[in-house]
């Protein structure tokens, strides 16, 4: 199990090994950029709170709960650190166009998959925070209810309501883009 | 008709969480209600649509930035523990398997009739019928039959993503378990009303007696590890990768 060897690494790490939170740094550097990048749609931003959590991570290791899942508490992190930049700067956090790889789809099939995804992240734009953080979790994280809920510190049927309520949400900014 | 009762069920469905009985009950509600089959349909393609979003690869720079910042230089990263994978042993294990098609060596088949005996054979060459199975296998497709099991599994690319499409006959219940790396992918669901259960990077497929043909769709490319399992025994595993030509 993941969930085994993280905290595995978290133990090495206490123990004196410091290197052994490299491999967390690897593990984790991409869902926690993603989970920050979908928050706030910015990749400057986004770069900067995974750098920020790893740090924090890190210099707090000792108070980690290790009942709770790592990445669970570092998912917070990245969650509450575009919170607070969304607080500070209101809802004035602007989309700044993200550089995709190129694949080989064609080109009709890239244009109808670019306009699909425009239109969720400008809807995922539009929600409150709170509606917004259980739709990155569970998909662009790929989290679970239990999951959900240990990173947002709710509890499991308060995030089904939330993620219901979100889904509805993200479903009539959809239709209204013509999208559905 | 209680709507509540339909919005519970139709997210547990969303999810991955619905149990075969209930997901009976949400059939009948959609049926009678059309405001609810509406609510379904709507939710299922937002739901596609935010589990095409692939996931961003983070900036180069960032990792070794991060290291240095805890006072680490990039080269502390352990190897072989996964090039920002969480599931670092399946990507080593893909790029062995991987290795092993592209030189043609062959795969291992785990034995169904002798428990803990590993067999060997060439790359689509049939094992012998007393080793409990015969498995053949591409980079991008497998199949495996064994005495009341007969299994096939092609993995394709689908737009941006990829589906495996999975034939699955035979005469006795198992089950074939879908494992791939969650921060390269994503599964989105599939085809018809299957009994399919869906974890963290892990969707669990049960064949009953009978015939059975479904499609998974999944998001990101990805290897996909499969294994064939019976009564809590694995009897064969094999790693699919997509194929450069579909």
């Amino acid at each position: 199990m993941i969930e085994d060897d993280d905290a595995h690494r978290v133990r090495e790490c206490l123990g004196g090994n410091r290197h052994a939170f490299a491999t967390l740094v690897e593990r984790y550097e991409k869902p926690v950029y993603n989970v920050a990048l979908r928050m706030l749609r910015n990749p400057e931003d986004a770069r900067d709170i995974a750098q920020t959590v790893f740090l924090k991570a890190y210099q707090n290791l000792s108070s980690y709960d290790p009942q709770y899942k790592f990445y669970s508490w570092i998912y917070r992190m990245a969650i509450n650190e575009s919170l607070n930049i969304l607080r500070v700067r209101g809802r004035n956090v602007g989309p700044v166009d993200e550089q995709y790889p190129a694949d080989d789809t064609g080109p009709v099939e890239s244009l109808a998959e670019d306009e699909d995804r425009t239109a969720v992240l400008g809807a995922l734009d539009r929600l409150k925070p709170e509606y917004r953080a259980v739709i990155v979790l569970r998909y662009f994280v790929d989290q679970n209810y239990e999951d959900i809920g240990q990173a947002l510190g709710i509890d499991a049927k308060t995030v089904k309501s939330r993620l219901f309520t979100a889904r509805q949400l993200l479903k009539e900014q959809l239709a209204a883009r013509g999208a559905l | 008709m209680d709507a509540t009762r339909t919005q519970e069920l139709i997210q547990a469905d969303l999810d991955g969480e619905l149990p075969a009985a209930e997901r009976a009950e949400l059939a009948r509600r959609l049926l009678q209600d059309p405001e609810a089959r509406r609510l379904h349909d709507e939710l299922w393609r937002t739901h596609a649509l935010l589990r095409g979003v692939s996931p961003a690869q983070p900036p180069a720079g960032l990792r070794p930035a991060i290291l240095a910042s805890i006072g680490l230089s990039s080269r502390s990263t352990t190897p072989g523990s996964g090039g920002g994978s969480r599931w670092p042993a399946l990507r080593l294990a893909a790029a062995i398997v991987g290795g092993l098609v592209v030189a043609g060596i062959g795969y291992t088949l785990l034995d169904a009739g002798q428990p803990g005996t590993d067999l060997q054979g060439s790359l689509g060459a049939a094992i012998p019928a007393t080793a409990g199975g015969q498995a053949a296998t591409r980079a991008d497709q497998a199949s495996f039959q064994a005495a009341g099991i007969e299994a096939r599994a092609t993995l394709r690319r689908s737009g941006a993503g990829m589906r495996l499409d999975l034939e699955l006959g035979g005469t006795i219940p198992y089950e074939v378990v879908a494992t791939f790396d969650p921060g390269s992918g994503a599964y989105v669901g599939a085809d018809g009303d299957a009994a399919i259960t869906r974890g963290n990077g892990t969707v669990v497929i049960q064949a009953q007696p009978g015939g059975l043909v479904r499609t998974l769709e999944f998001t990101g490319h990805t290897p996909i590890g499969l294994q064939v399992r019976s009564r809590d025994r694995v009897l064969a595993s094999q790693e699919l990768t997509v194929g450069a030509t579909h």
